[in-house]
């Protein structure tokens, strides 16, 4: 899928584009021709059943070394890059974005970009060519990017994060806390500590790096965001230590809420269901459960990233000034939050 | 760092989720006898007991081979929702998430059951793979045309 001339790209071309490499998919086509674009805008006019408009398992099957690549998928996920329209809802915000190189974190930024904000976008290394492509896409909407890679596990990389950030943005009132470790492990006698340890540094220590770095900087109207899960309070038998962390996630964001309220800075999570990013090809689902990926939600199919980026943009937006110690989710008819 | 990445499961690990998949075809299947009338959907349903029953016998013998736990034949994680949707539908509606639910559980099983055939490290699990992956795959057909007659 080639990210280019996005603006002027329809919806129904978008789906064209998407669903002609999908074979196993042939109800997008249907849903494609049905959602006929107005001229001159990206946004589909009439009903779009949510049942039929992405992918449904069976999917091929596919492994990739940790931590994966969404350039890599079949198919390869949506993010936005060709539907997602922005109006000006966060004009001249500034937002650093972890995990910003693919799945949800990939779809927030190409979002808040397109809504007008300058966006940094932190990833690890082994995602340059995910990042790339993210970078290209904040420029075309007219952003200013910063590409921040590194390892969240790092205390003092954390800090440098923020640093950084904040001088080549010149300032920061947006944190989406969004990059997740997840290796799925049957038995809690497979799981090393280790994997305990790499799975909490992620997931539990960078946010709280992160966020005690970014505060100081941190004006009243500014907004921080969480990614949680459906693990957080229906968690599968082998994400043992995964859900955990979300779980925390959920109730960090409570808690700060709270503390940070009096203070103007509003703080949120996102709680997805299962969503089809690298996150689960490269460990974070088993083989088997990769190839039916999504297949027990009620809507019959995971979740794409792009299903998600409104609530982000929501989340950060000053027209969602009441809403903090919050979870918004996006479950597919799972049940949670 | 070696812990990351996908990984091969461990023998235990391969021989509860098969007996898992047995667990759920099993219960899908006495349930599809309980609550459809398609003499399509129950003649697919008697078989899948009988040749579950005979997979999960295969797999208790090839895992005492091994010296592992013969696990029994449970509903887990991923198939227990499927199971409580197909318990919720009647009539039509049931026949149709039937036919739905058994292509891709036998698309999961197949994937598993190959892969471990291949690539697995307990030789009595691997050839116990080998002997499933057929009838699977036969299993898979059938879902297949299982679906097509009722759309």
């Amino acid at each position: 899928m080639k990210d280019d001339d996005i603006t002027s790209q329809s919806r129904r071309k978008a789906l064209g584009a998407f669903g002609a490499t999908v074979a196993a998919a042939p109800a997008l086509m249907s849903a494609s021709a049905n959602a006929q674009p107005a001229s001159g805008s990206a946004r589909p006019q009439g009903l779009i059943d949510p049942r039929d408009k992405y992918p449904k398992p069976p999917f091929a099957s596919q492994q990739q070394d940790w931590p994966g690549l969404a350039s890599k998928m079949n198919p390869r996920p949506d993010h936005g890059e060709k539907s997602y329209v922005g109006s000006g809802r966060l004009a001249d915000r500034k937002a650093l974005i972890t995990g910003g190189d693919s799945g949800m974190g990939r779809a927030a930024a190409i979002a808040y970009a397109r809504e007008g904000a300058d966006v940094a976008i932190n990833y690890l290394p082994a995602e340059e060519q995910d990042a790339r492509e993210v970078v290209d896409l904040i420029r075309q909407a007219g952003r200013k990017a910063v590409a921040i890679p590194g390892d969240l596990r790092d205390e003092d990389f954390c800090r440098r994060l923020v640093a950084d950030a904040v001088r080549e943005l010149g300032g920061l009132d947006i944190v989406v806390s969004n990059a997740g470790r997840q290796q799925s492990r049957s038995s809690i006698l497979d799981l090393t500590t280790e994997e305990f340890d790499a799975t909490m540094k992620t997931n539990i220590y960078a946010p709280f790096w992160i966020i005690k770095a970014a505060l100081p900087h941190l004006k009243p109207g500014s907004a921080i965001i969480g990614t949680t899960s459906e693990q957080a309070y229906d968690p599968s038998p082998d994400l043992y230590h995964y859900a955990q962390t979300k779980a925390a996630t959920m109730n960090y964001v409570k808690s700060l809420a709270k503390q940070l309220g009096p203070k103007g800075i509003r703080v949120n999570g996102v709680a997805p269901g299962p969503v089809w990013t690298p996150l689960q090809i490269s460990g974070g689902a088993s083989e088997g459960k990769v190839v039916t990926f999504g297949a027990t939600a009620p809507l019959g199919r995971p979740g794409q990233p792009a299903e998600l980026a409104g609530i982000y943009v929501r989340l950060a937006e000053d027209d969602g000034s009441y809403t903090t110690g919050n979870i918004y989710g996006a479950g597919g008819g799972q049940g949670n939050p | 760092m070696p812990t990351e990445g996908p990984k091969m499961p461990k023998p235990q690990e391969f021989a509860d989720s098969v007996a898992q998949s047995d667990g759920y075809e099993l219960a899908a299947a006495q349930t599809a006898l309980a609550q459809s009338r398609n003499p399509q959907v129950r003649a697919f349903a008697e078989r899948m007991v009988a040749d579950h029953e005979q997979m999960d016998q295969a797999l208790r013998d090839a895992t005492r081979a091994s010296g592992l736990v013969p696990p029994r034949p449970q509903v887990g994680g991923d198939q227990s929702s499927f199971l409580a949707a197909l318990q919720s539908l009647r009539g039509d509606e049931f026949d149709r998430e039937y036919g739905r639910q058994q292509m891709l559980a036998h698309t999961s099983a197949l994937t598993v059951v190959r892969s471990y055939a291949e690539k697995g490290s307990d030789a009595n699990l691997r050839s116990m793979a080998a002997s499933s992956a057929p009838i699977i795959e036969r299993h898979l057909q059938a879902a297949r045309q299982l679906q097509q007659s009722m759309t």
